[in-house]
């Protein structure tokens, strides 16, 4: 037994053109597993990531009835007492940031142009790694009394720029029309084009006064330590919430965003199958062709006495070398390529300008150790399978017609 | 020629004079409310109560001038509404906004919200004070309100535009106000329901102190309009219903 696994990994040496082509055809196509595997792990990741940032927390607190009418931003089903409930959570250890939102529905005006919008108000202590985060804020400083940050697109609709000041036209929780003038302190660019197009943010107290709301707000979006621990934070806040007579969601409970997870994960699966399957036919094909083409070399090695059982056992091995030297290269290689993409990213600006996805216009694939191995014990298993076929059949024959 | 036009003024006088104008007939009760409505001229000063459920009750007062179908109104009070000024002229609601210095033209959907909050709709306060031009009313009988003897109408619009397709009103047989109004869309859901109190005679005319009114569709909210001075008669200054007049500070 001992020579046949000896005499597999000489063999790799007989023809090496054969066995470079071969290693070369696992090689890539392991690596396009591990980088794609990679990549739409990147995707899923930064769209949860982003939701939670800009939307829905690991948890959010919200009046009961807020939710099934959220899409008319609806200012009378508030939360009241604000400030004295963001102390309150802020005793909970599992709490690490509690930061509350106004949103409200509004009507931006600079000169003679109008445009619709959603504005938010925020206090923007509170968001630094939520909605306000640096790296998203082109030009001007962050958000003071009086200011207000315009997203990207809306900003070029409206023709506004730093310093100007815009009118903001909205309606109190009572319905009276009320407005303000805000001086343009940032325009944001979150890459997120639904948000860039239509988010305007004011500092909450500026919003809560214009919208006659003092000390309330819509939502209080809270982030524990990370999303893995949300059922614990949720546990943590459940007695204060359930006894303010409040609702409390997780992120996997807002927006739909449990279904499109697994919508998405569904569709990446797929992917990931075809992909697999692509790569897996390359590598039989080849395994296939150099071992079919060595039909008379086991003839040779039958006629010489070697029994069927060894000349099989011999072709695995080899299929066995070639898979996994192949496959190691490959795993190295997407790994490579997904380390240097996780720190640069990829543009999909181009592709994401007319849509209103939420998704971030720059992936960032992200690594994660089930995808090399995976890949690695993928690609050994279908070169030996590969070649366990044609070697069986060769060692079936007599020696005689083997050689022919 | 000229004698036929002679003997026609002389046969509309005729009819005109005709005892058969009797206040059974819907039309002429209809037109003494409208003619008690119809200010010719008048300054006020009011206050609005508005009770939005559960002790959240907001006052504002303002001051204004109304004329014909013109009205020109500044808040007075409280101090995020001060300066807050509306117009309406030419059945076109304009509200100026002191805060930021602009004056906005309200319409479309916005005509049907509260007007600075309370149950009265800007289409409220800027619909023809002249029912029977939009209306068609209809006697249902006699009812006694409270101790007040009423007609009972009820009004069809004449034109599918009209805000409420329907009302239904008992108006006073000595004041002839509305002391009840039953406001309903076309499918006859009930939108809103008013009332007129306190009502006083000023000159020739009965005037009520005190309105109320309460939007159906909204839980526990009222909204109060009281007088609290009004000078009719006056001779109003036209300009005071100019646009410009709006943004004048």
């Amino acid at each position: 037994m001992g020579i046949i696994i000896k005499l597999g990994f000489q063999n790799l040496f007989r023809h090496r053109r054969r066995t470079l082509l071969t290693i070369s055809a696992i090689l890539l196509a392991v690596g396009i597993v591990t980088y794609i595997q990679c990549h739409l792990k990147g995707i899923i990741d930064s769209m949860v990531d982003d939701f939670i940032r800009l939307h829905t927390g690991h948890v959010k607190i919200i009046h009961p009835q807020y939710q099934t009418k959220e899409r008319l931003l609806p200012l009378n089903l508030n939360l009241s007492a604000v400030d004295e409930l963001m102390a309150e959570l802020q005793r909970i250890p599992e709490v690490k940031q509690v930061a509350p939102r106004l949103r409200f529905g509004g009507m931006l005006n600079f000169k003679e142009t109008n445009q619709t919008g959603m504005g938010v108000g925020v206090l923007p202590e509170r968001e630094t790694d939520l909605l306000l985060l640096e790296k998203d804020i082109k030009g001007g400083g962050g958000l003071q009394h009086g200011g207000i940050i315009v997203g990207e697109i809306l900003a070029s609709q409206l023709g506004v720029q730093l310093g100007d000041e815009v009118t903001v036209l909205s309606q109190t929780q009572y319905h009276s029309i009320t407005a303000g003038n805000f001086r343009v302190s940032g325009i944001l660019a979150t890459g997120f084009s639904y948000i860039d197009r239509s988010t305007f943010y004011l500092h909450l107290k500026d919003a809560q006064e214009m919208l006659d709301m003092e000390n309330r707000a819509s939502e209080l979006i809270i982030r524990g330590e990370h999303r893995e621990k949300t059922s614990s934070l949720a546990a943590a806040l459940a007695p204060l919430v359930g006894e303010k007579n409040l609702t409390l969601l997780t992120w996997l409970e807002q927006g739909g965003m449990a279904q499109m997870l697994k919508s998405t994960e569904v569709g990446i699966g797929v992917l990931v199958v075809v992909v697999l399957f692509l790569a897996g036919l390359t590598i039989a094909n080849t395994m296939l062709m150099s071992v079919l083409e060595r039909t008379r070399e086991i003839g040779t090695l039958l006629a010489m006495g070697m029994r069927p059982f060894q000349v099989v056992t011999l072709f695995l091995m080899e299929g066995f070398y070639l898979g996994f030297f192949g496959s190691m290269g490959g795993i190295l290689l997407g790994t490579v390529f997904t380390l240097i993409l996780q720190h640069t990213g990829i543009s999909i600006e181009g592709a994401l300008e007319n849509m209103s996805l939420p998704m971030a216009s720059v992936v960032y694939p992200r690594f994660f150790w089930g995808a090399p191995l995976l890949a690695l014990v993928f690609g050994t298993l279908v070169a030996m399978l590969a070649s366990l076929l044609p070697a069986y059949r060769a060692s079936r024959m007599l020696p005689r017609e083997a050689m022919l | 020629m000229r004698r036929l036009g002679v003997i026609l003024v002389i046969l509309t006088a005729f009819i005109c004079s005709v005892p058969g104008f009797s206040l059974d007939d819907p039309v002429a009760i209809l037109e003494k409310l409208d003619e008690q409505r119809f200010l010719p001229g008048s300054s006020f000063k009011m206050k609005m109560i508005i009770t939005y459920g559960k002790g959240d009750t907001r006052e504002k007062t303002f001051e204004g001038f109304e004329k014909g179908q013109r009205f020109f109104i500044h808040f007075l009070s409280p101090a995020r509404d001060k300066g807050t000024r509306y117009l309406k002229r030419k059945g076109v609601m304009w509200l100026y906004l002191p805060k930021v210095d602009k004056v906005i033209q309200i319409k479309g959907h916005m005509l049907r919200r509260g007007m600075m909050g309370s149950d009265f709709s800007y289409e409220d306060a800027a619909e023809n004070a002249r029912l029977l031009d939009d209306y068609t009313p209809r006697l249902l009988g006699e009812e006694t309100l409270q101790t007040e003897e009423t007609y009972v109408l009820e009004l069809t619009a004449k034109r599918p535009d009209v805000t409420y397709y329907r009302r239904k009103l008992w108006i006073g047989k000595t004041t002839f106000m509305p002391l009840k109004s039953e406001l309903y869309t076309k499918s006859g859901k009930l939108l809103k329901v008013g009332t007129v109190e306190d009502i006083r005679r000023i000159d020739n005319r009965y005037y009520p102190y005190r309105h109320t009114m309460r939007n159906v569709l909204k839980k526990d909210t009222l909204t109060v309009l009281e007088t609290l001075e009004i000078n009719i008669g006056e001779d109003i200054d036209p300009q005071v219903f100019e646009l410009r007049h709006l943004k004048r500070q």
